[in-house]
Formats: C-alpha cells, structure tokens, sequence
C-alpha cells in the first residue's frame, strides 16, 4: 500500500488550503478575542511542495531510464569515514521500526534496523535475507513460514546483548498493539490469533528456539508475506525495553527514539523532532553479516525550511543530500544545469477512478466510453510533463515486476487505451455498446467529481470533465483539499463519488500486491480511509489475486499478477493518468546511492565521496 | 493599579479558556482528518481504527475530551503530544520557543532603530526630499510580501545560495546558548527581512502622529515659551506621539512570539511558528492547539502589559 509515500501526495495537496483557512481561523479567533490587529508576518500562504513526484532506477523493468545524469548505483570507490549531511524540507514522522510508514522515515529506519529480509541498491527487487539467514521456508499449503535468524547478531549498546527470534516476535506482537499504529500490518501479516492480540501475546507467532520463528497464517498467503517481511515491523524490538513504553499511548519507544535499541549499522544519537536527527555507528553492528557497506562514520540530518531554499542549498553544495524532492522550479534548474546532481526515476502511478458501484459508471462499457475519451497526455502535462513520468496504459508501474509481463509502456493493447490524446470514435463504441446509440450520454445522472483543490487537482478536474462532456455528461466539481478527498469522499464509501481523478497510489514493496490488492481487490473495501476508490468488487478479479498472491514462485507470480492487471485494465475501474518519477538532489561531490524500491537514498549505501 | 491588574488577569484566563474552547470544538469536531484513521494507515479493518480510537482517548465525548485536556494543562501544564510524531507538544514548544523570541525581540530592535529616527526626520522634515524618498522607501517595504522578500534577500545576499555573499543563509541558525556569535550572524538576513515591513509601518505611523502633535496647541505654546526645536520634539511631541505605537508594538511582540511563520520556514529556523505551519499541512490538531494557546496567551500578556505602560507614559491615563 502507500500510506509511508502517499502522505506526501496528501500534505503537498492539502498544504496550501488548509494553512489559508486555518490561518485565517485562527488569526480570527486570536485577533478578534484579543482585539489584536496587525500586520503579522505570519499570515498564511508560504510555499507547497509540490506534489512529489517518485522514483526508481533499476526496478521491475526499467522501462523508463534515470531522466537524471546522477550515478547513484553503489560503486567500488566510494569512501569511508566522514560524516554524511543530509537535508529534507519535511521532518520524520515516527522512527520506530513498528509505527514508521512514511518515505523519509524508512531512510533512516533501514539504517538503524534490520527487518527479516531487505530490497537493497543492490538488489531493489528481489528481497536479501537481512537478519534472517536464508530464504524463508513456506510450506506448501502458503500457511505456515518459517525464518531462521542469523547467529550471534547483538543489540546497540548498552543492551548489548544477543537478537533473538523473541525480539522478532515481540515486533510483530508491537504491530498490533493500538498504542503502537502499524499502517500495514493488518494488510500483510494475517496471523492466526493478531486480530485478538492487542498487543499481546499472538497465538500463529511460535519460536522454537532463540533463532527460529514459525508464523501460521490465516489463509494460504505465504507467497506475499514472505516478501512483506521486508517491512519496517519485521525489525526485532526488545521486549524489555520497549514493552513498558508501549503499554501506554503513545509509545515514548516512538517519542523518544534515542532510547531504542538498534540491530542496524547505526544509532540514533539524538533527535529533535522535525528538526535534526543525528546516526553515529553503532559498535555492535557486525560488517560481515550485512550486506550494507555503511561508508560514513557519522550521518546528520536537518530537517524543515522553505523546499524551494533548501533545493537550491543542495545544488549549490558539495556534500549534501535531499531526502525529498525539489520543486519543479529547482527541478527544472537543475534538470538544464545539473544534471549530474539529479536522479529521476520511477515510482507509483495516478489514475482517475471510476465508481463502479454508482450509476451510470456500473456500467463496464461506459467505463471503457470514458477511458477511451480520456486525454491523458493532457494529465501528463498538468503534472509537469516528461520530468514527472509518462502517460500510463495499466496499472504496474516500470518499477515494479509484471510491468514488462503487461506490455510494457504499449500496455495490453485495448483499443479503448491505444491513444494517449483519446479517441472519441473509440469512446462512441463503447457508449452504443453501454446502450447509448447516440453514442452521447442521455441518462439523468449528474456525475459527481471530487479532487484535490491544490495544484494540480483541479488542472486534473477539468480534464476529466473535459473527457466526460464530450461524450454528454453532466458533471459537478467538487475541489476539497486533498486529506478531505480521501477522508470524507474518495476513501468514504458512503459518499459515493462518481470520479476521483487526483487519486495517486505508491507501492510498499516492489511487488504488483502491493500495487494492485489494495486499489483493486473488492475484499480490500472498507467503510473508512477505503484505497479502492473505484470500489471494484468483480469475483474473477478478486479470485484471480487471492490466487496470485499464494504463488511463492517469482516468475509464475510475476505472470499470475500481469493477467490479473489485464482484468483489471479490461474492467475499466479508472483512467490510468500516469506512472509518476521522483526526482533526488545531491551535493556535487557527494557520493548518494539510491534505494529504488523506496525512492530515496540509502544512508547505509551512501558515502561522503 | 493592583486590582486593575488582576481584573486583567482574571480576563486573560477568561480569553484563553474562551480560545482553548473555540480551537478545540473547531479541530476536535470538525476536523478535516480522523486522528485515528490517520494513524490507522490504508484500508484498514474499522476496528483497528476503533482501537486506535480508544487509545488516544478520542472515543470519549467532546466534552470529557475537552476537561480532561484543561486538566492536563492546570494540573500537569501538558498540552498533549503530537499525532504526527508522538512528541510531548510542551517540549516542541519550549524547544522552539527561544528561537521565536530570538527572531521577534531582535527584529523588534532593528525595526524600532531604524523606524524611530526615519519618522522624526520625516516628520520634522516634512515633504523634503528626505521625507519623500523615505516615505517612498517605506511604502515599498511595506507592499513586499515577507515571503518574497525573504527568498529574495536569501538569493541574493546569503553565503550558500547568493549571489552576493554577505549573510548566512537558511538552516543556519544556532542557539545563543551554543555560540552568541553564530546566534547573531545567523539571524541578521532574518531580522532584516521580518523587520522591513514593520520599521516601514511604523515610520509612517510615527511620522503621521508627530506631525498632528507638532500642530497642537501645547507644541506651539511651548515653542513659544522658547524651548529649543530639539527639546519641544523629543520632550513633548514624542511622548505624545509615540503612545499610540506603544499599544501596537506590544501587541505586535505577542504575535510574533506566537510564531513567525514565513520567515522561520524560510529562513529554517526551529521556532513556533514553523511548528504550527507543519502541524496544519499534517493536520496535528494538539500541536496546533498548543501553538495557538501559546500565540493567545502572549498576545493578551503583551495586551495587558501595553494598558500598563500607558499609566507610565501618558499621565492622564489612571487606573482603578
């Protein structure tokens, strides 16, 4: 699912129209109650990042090639020691390898912990045993998966002592506990006995022996939860540290991340929230079992300030790296100037779901109508154009295994997404074939549009209302900002929207599950924070990925979700606007090597030259 | 004077239960997102949310939700922690705090420095060249958004991304308690920009209330008495001149205190104003609570020490 990169889709979308009105709330409320009235210098406006455009370079297929001249593989030459400076413009939200789920959390999370398995620059989509010895053990029926832990790894100072499989556990018992909010495991980790467990013991958790863990499944899901446990919260927690901080909300093992224990190459030293992070090596971390180089000696962080400065500060520096992504302004500079110190890759796609649960979009061949008329070079351009991606034709991104399976760029070949700019004799097919013979809309619903009101949310309005009057709609825009979108319309069953054209969906892992389940499976619709915005709820499609998601097989499961992806394309539940890029900025001497599966850099891989 | 200001005082707490009141029923019960859910991730099982719900306490009525949350503050002086990061919110905001007042108290300096002089000069001067040319320079500073000013006052004249080098630029800042020197340099760029728009509204307002005082009848009587020019301006005009600029400036150091929200986000430095402006684009309703109570509060504290002043500065004003 998304939810660690999504949250920058929604805070650059929601940024601007919320800090106006609730400025102008406040500034209200406090001028009018205190009779103040002046001249603030903080009165409300200020900059948005832009909508973070994502990233990868290697990937599933790497279809589309690094748009940037940065070399951000890993290298031979790079230097140890030093101290790595690293600059976001957004601060971290939760550093605790159980709550962390959001992109720039991760860079700092894999840095001080080690989860089961991890995609590495090395290897971005295979997963590499981390702090397990081997591949994990699925047993035949996908129900039961074992992992043995490798030997003799021990914990940061000053617990120092040996990780065993009980620290893994008590991981995994933190990922239920309320106090402890884990975005994801209710979606990957079915075990038997977590939806009772609150935190407590959980019954499908065994471990044998100090260096095995045995997880049982509710269903024969083995396949993909063997490569969930590449997630944060699979990175062993000590019991006797964490548990007293966990019994109460919210945890200080979060608040306070300095008082964590650390299995990964670094420590956190301190942390000031939103403000500096700073990583010193951690001592116990033993070389020869990771595959991590961990090149520098010392990694500090610095977060907050204007994207648009702190952009321009990295470009004009030789030793930083941004952990986020430039504005398009700097974007742009950079792409004509500096190309060598920018890295642009691939990563999520948008769409604009089509409701198939609300008339008249039930309608499987009015779907198609409205794809097939859909302008989606124009949903390009209103992102920023090549720089930011490239017009979609189905529903796995280039990063992401299965893309070359679908077709690659060309897609699977449907007449109805053959032309980027739409085709309305296509489109006409399809209305007399949804019984319009007309080949124009004539029935008397209104179609309801709900989008993000921040740049380039209504750009993206239009367009799709463009489409839908060609062919006779009548629409309704309604522009809210974009956490609003997905909380009280798109992501809220009850609100039956028509069309969410401004909806963005950013893999986990790079596996099509984790593209496809969530936005597309009718066993995924939930009544709140729902992802599947076109509530596609078709039996076939819903069978086709239980089915695929229990192939442990990596080529039989990349073939399995490919077809799965062609229902869906056939089934028309959204438009496919775009697979999005992420552009990276780097200092000029600075060596950053970059993550592909998370679209951001690796501290362990990166190097002060 | 003494039961005066403790009327003033029982006041204050009535304004900032008022405004704890106001911000919580605008955030807690139209929030435009569920903490819960927010925490809860994608597609999650409604119990999860449910749970998460029960663990921050949010599935209490709203006005349980509010006592408890006025308890914390009376009894313990907490304001919570932050949904975003799970961070105390009083120690976000103490942490941040002498950064603010860092920014606010030396822009209030150079601002003050620079509007004082320009206004008895342009006053004094009046339609001179001297007067034009400032008035001039003053409507300009005033036009420029502090936002755009500061970028390009950073572009233009900051160490890193400059194109001349003269300041330090954004992220720069460093405590006073770590090094008086860097703490200095790292915040002239910023009080520079923060203060330009206020020097240039205060030069106008000193200017327009000296020349209406110049042309009192005490100011000719007391020229007439044979006073020299310097002593009728600074011993007689200005204290009358100034007061009304007292009651701003006060007023003014409260908000600032309360968060200068463009030129910390610009300039990156840590202060509240900065905290607020990332607690609205994350929707961290507790964070946002704490940084308006905090604004609320200096800027009625700034209110009533601006009513006391004037007992100092204008003799006719008493209290009872």
């Amino acid at each position: 699912m998304t939810e660690r990169s999504q949250p920058k889709e929604k805070k650059s979308g929601m940024r601007r129209f919320q800090l106006a009105v609730i400025m102008l709330a406040l500034c209200g409320l406090v001028v009018g109650l205190t009779a103040c009235g002046s001249k603030d210098d903080g009165g409300g406006g200020g900059s948005s990042t832009p909508a973070k455009s994502t990233s990868s370079a290697a990937g599933g297929s790497g279809a589309i090639s690094n748009g940037g001249g940065a070399d951000v593989a890993p290298s031979k030459d790079q230097k140890r020691g030093g101290t790595l400076n690293v600059i976001s413009a957004e601060g971290w939200e939760h550093l605790d390898p159980g709550q962390s789920y959001f992109q720039i959390d991760y860079v700092v999370v894999y840095a001080t912990h080690r989860p089961l398995y991890s995609f590495t620059p090395t290897s971005p989509t295979k997963p590499v045993p981390d702090l397990a010895e081997g591949a994990p053990d699925i047993s035949p029926d996908g129900k039961t998966v074992t992992v043995k832990l490798k030997q003799g790894l021990k914990w940061s100072p000053p617990l120092n002592r040996t990780i065993t499989s009980d620290d893994v556990k008590y991981a995994f018992e933190r990922d239920f506990n309320p106090n402890v909010p884990n975005g994801y495991a209710t979606s990957y980790f079915p075990i038997v006995g977590s939806d009772k467990s609150k935190g407590g013991p959980i019954s499908g958790i065994e471990t044998p022996d100090d260096n095995t863990i045995v997880f049982h499944l509710t269903s024969d899901f083995g396949g993909t939860f063997a490569q969930a446990l590449t997630l944060p919260g699979t990175a062993p927690v000590p019991r006797e540290i964490a548990e007293k901080f966990d019994k109460k909300s919210p945890s200080k093992y979060d608040s306070d991340p300095t008082s964590q224990a650390f299995s990964g190459p670094y420590m956190i030293d301190s942390y000031s929230a939103g403000r500096q992070v700073t990583l010193v090596r951690n001592p116990n971390w033993d070389a020869k079992t990771d595959v991590r180089p961990a090149y520098a000696d010392k990694i500090v962080w610095k977060a907050g300030g204007e994207p648009n400065v702190v952009a321009r500060q990295v470009l004009n520096s030789p030793d930083l790296l941004m952990a986020d992504g430039p504005p398009a302004p700097v974007l742009k500079t950079a792409y004509e100037t500096k190309k060598d110190q920018l890295s642009i890759s691939p990563l999520g796609s948008y769409y604009a779901a089509l409701n198939t649960t609300v008339p008249p979009f039930d309608n499987v061949d009015l779907r198609r109508a409205v794809v097939a008329a859909a302008d989606r070079e124009a949903y390009l351009l209103a992102r920023g154009g090549k720089l930011v991606g490239q017009v979609a034709t189905h529903f796995i991104g280039p990063e992401i295994p299965g893309f070359k399976e679908s077709g690659g760029a060309e897609g699977f070949g449907f007449d109805f997404l053959k032309n980027p700019r739409g085709d309305m004799a296509v489109a006409t097919k399809y209305m007399k074939a949804a019984g319009y013979p007309s080949g124009k809309y004539t029935g008397n619903e209104n179609v309801l549009i709900v989008g993000s009101n921040s740049d380039p949310g209504p750009k993206e309005m239009q367009i799709v209302q463009a489409g839908l009057e060609k062919l006779g709609f009548k629409t309704t825009i309604k522009a809210v900002p974009q956490q609003t979108m997905y909380s009280k319309f798109c992501g809220y069953v009850k609100a039956k929207v028509n069309v969410c054209p401004t909806a963005g969906w950013l893999e986990d892992f790079p596996d099509p599950y984790a593209m496809l389940y969530v936005p597309f499976s009718g066993k995924a619709i939930v009544p709140v924070n729902n992802s599947n915005w076109a509530e596609l709820n078709d039996p076939a499609i819903n069978d086709a990925m239980d089915k695929a998601a229990q192939i442990t097989e990596q080529g039989p499961r990349i073939k399995a979700w490919a077809a799965v992806n062609k229902m869906i394309v056939a089934a028309a539940p959204a438009i496919p606007e775009i697979w999005s890029s992420n552009a990276l900025v780097k200092g000029s001497q600075v060596k950053g090597v970059l993550d592909t599966w998370n679209d951001d850099w690796n501290l362990s891989f990166s190097s002060v030259g | 004077m003494g039961r005066y200001i403790i009327r003033r005082l029982l006041w204050v707490v009535f304004l900032l239960l008022v405004v704890s009141a106001v911000t919580f029923v605008i955030f807690y019960t139209l929030p435009s997102g569920d903490p819960a859910a927010l925490r809860a991730g994608k597609s999650p099982d409604p119990s999860v949310i449910a749970d998460i719900r029960h663990s921050l306490g949010l599935d209490r009525p709203v006005y349980v939700q509010y006592w408890l949350y006025l308890k914390q503050i009376v009894l313990h002086f907490d304001f919570g922690f932050s949904y975003q990061n799970s961070q105390p919110v009083r120690q976000q905001i103490f942490e941040r705090l002498p950064a603010t007042a860092s920014l606010a108290i030396g822009a209030v300096v150079v601002w003050m420095l620079v509007a004082l002089p320009i206004g008895v000069v342009s006053a004094v001067r009046s339609r001179s060249i001297v007067d034009r040319l400032s008035m001039g320079g003053a409507l300009i500073a005033i036009s420029a958004p502090v936002y755009w000013l500061a970028l390009v006052a950073l572009y233009l004249f900051s160490s890193d991304i400059g194109v001349i080098h003269i300041f330090k630029g954004a992220g720069s800042y460093v405590p006073f308690s770590d090094s008086p020197s860097q703490w200095f340099s790292s915040l002239l760029l910023p009080w520079l920009v923060l203060a330009a728009s206020f020097a240039a509204f205060y030069a106008r307002l000193l200017r327009s209330n000296l020349l209406e005082t110049l042309s009192e009848d005490y100011i000719r009587t007391a020229r007439a008495k044979g006073l020299s020019e310097r002593t009728v301006i600074w011993r007689h005009a200005m204290r009358s001149a100034v007061t009304p600029i007292v009651t701003i400036l006060g007023l003014d150091i409260g908000i600032l205190l309360g968060g200068t929200i463009l030129t910390e986000t610009v300039f990156n430095i840590p202060g509240i104003g900065r905290l607020g402006y990332e607690a609205i684009i994350n929707s961290d309703l507790s964070v946002i609570q704490g940084t308006v109570l905090f604004g609320a509060f200096f800027i009625v504290v700034a209110n009533l020490l601006v009513d006391i002043a004037y007992a100092f500065l204008d003799p006719r004003v008493t209290y009872s």
